[in-house]
């Protein structure tokens, strides 16, 4: 690589620091118990879960996944570009991982819709009980990451450029990028398995 | 190759991957389980190593997204 960034051998220093990699893992054995869950309870209704697997929208699905990808594709940019000292850039690159980040908020919001207006509620069957805890919880996570880049954001913008900023950013980045791991387990989970 | 360059061609790659797997769904294909779970399991792993940059951090941090996304792969043969 030719932008100037160093290898860190030691385990102490992941990107995002350390204690936001215990979060991380934290959070995804929490989704991952719930998935085993998910998937005990399927090969016990088989049959139900897929046929209740057909009332989601697969479209949504992989048009969300796709908003989460390039938004995990722009923060990244915004990152390296922030590490150069080019903050007009990594601004422009993080706006742009954000309105991917509401796009997939107002994505999900839409779906939701539709499934309460067909009746497809939380307490309908074990099916929608897991899909609403799962994305539900997801969503939450995302709204969080939501506000956190916006936060960091106007926090760059105002400010002069620092190696603290270099700092929050990555570990909002690190944040960021696990809810974009989280969902792609989600995905085929509850959408493409079939 | 610069670092912004790398992850440009990984996002293009990452995004003609779900669209495969989105119609390996849609398909009747009798092995599409085992596609679709290998693209996911190439996804993790990718936005870990080139968008989180583990691939600039120790090893163990690799080992952990890949013990994740293995973990999440045998629990789907449930």
């Amino acid at each position: 690589m030719d932008d100037g960034r160093e290898d860190s051998d030691s385990v102490f220093y992941p990107p995002g620091g350390i204690l936001l990699w215990i979060i991380l893992t934290l959070e995804i054995t929490t989704f991952l118990i719930g998935t085993v869950f998910f998937f005990v309870e399927r090969s016990k209704e088989l049959a139900l879960f897929h046929e209740m697997q057909s009332k989601l929208d697969l479209r949504i699905g992989t048009i969300n996944t796709i908003l989460l990808i390039t938004s995990g594709y722009l923060i990244a940019a915004a990152v390296s570009e922030l590490r150069l000292e080019q903050k007009k850039s990594s601004l422009k690159y993080l706006s742009g991982s954000i309105l991917f980040g509401v796009f997939f908020l107002l994505l999900k919001g839409i779906e939701y819709s539709a499934k309460i207006d067909a009746g497809l509620h939380f307490s309908l069957n074990t099916f929608f009980t897991f899909y609403w805890l799962l994305t539900g919880f997801h969503f939450v996570h995302v709204l969080l990451g939501v506000l956190i880049l916006s936060y960091l954001f106007f926090k760059i913008k105002s400010d002069p450029i620092s190696a603290g900023h270099f700092q929050s950013l990555e570990s909002g980045a690190t944040f960021w990028h696990m809810c974009d791991l989280i969902w792609i387990f989600l995905f085929p989970s509850l959408y493409l398995l079939r | 190759m610069t670092e912004q360059r790398i992850n440009t061609i990984v996002w293009v790659f990452l995004v003609f991957i779900i669209a495969i797997s989105y119609f390996l769904a849609e398909s009747r294909f009798s092995f599409a389980k085992f596609f679709i779970l290998g693209i996911s399991f190439v996804k993790f792993n990718f936005v870990g190593y080139f968008f989180m940059g583990t691939r600039h951090s120790h090893v163990i941090w690799r080992l952990l997204i890949l013990v994740f996304i293995s973990i999440f792969t045998a629990l789907s043969f449930i």
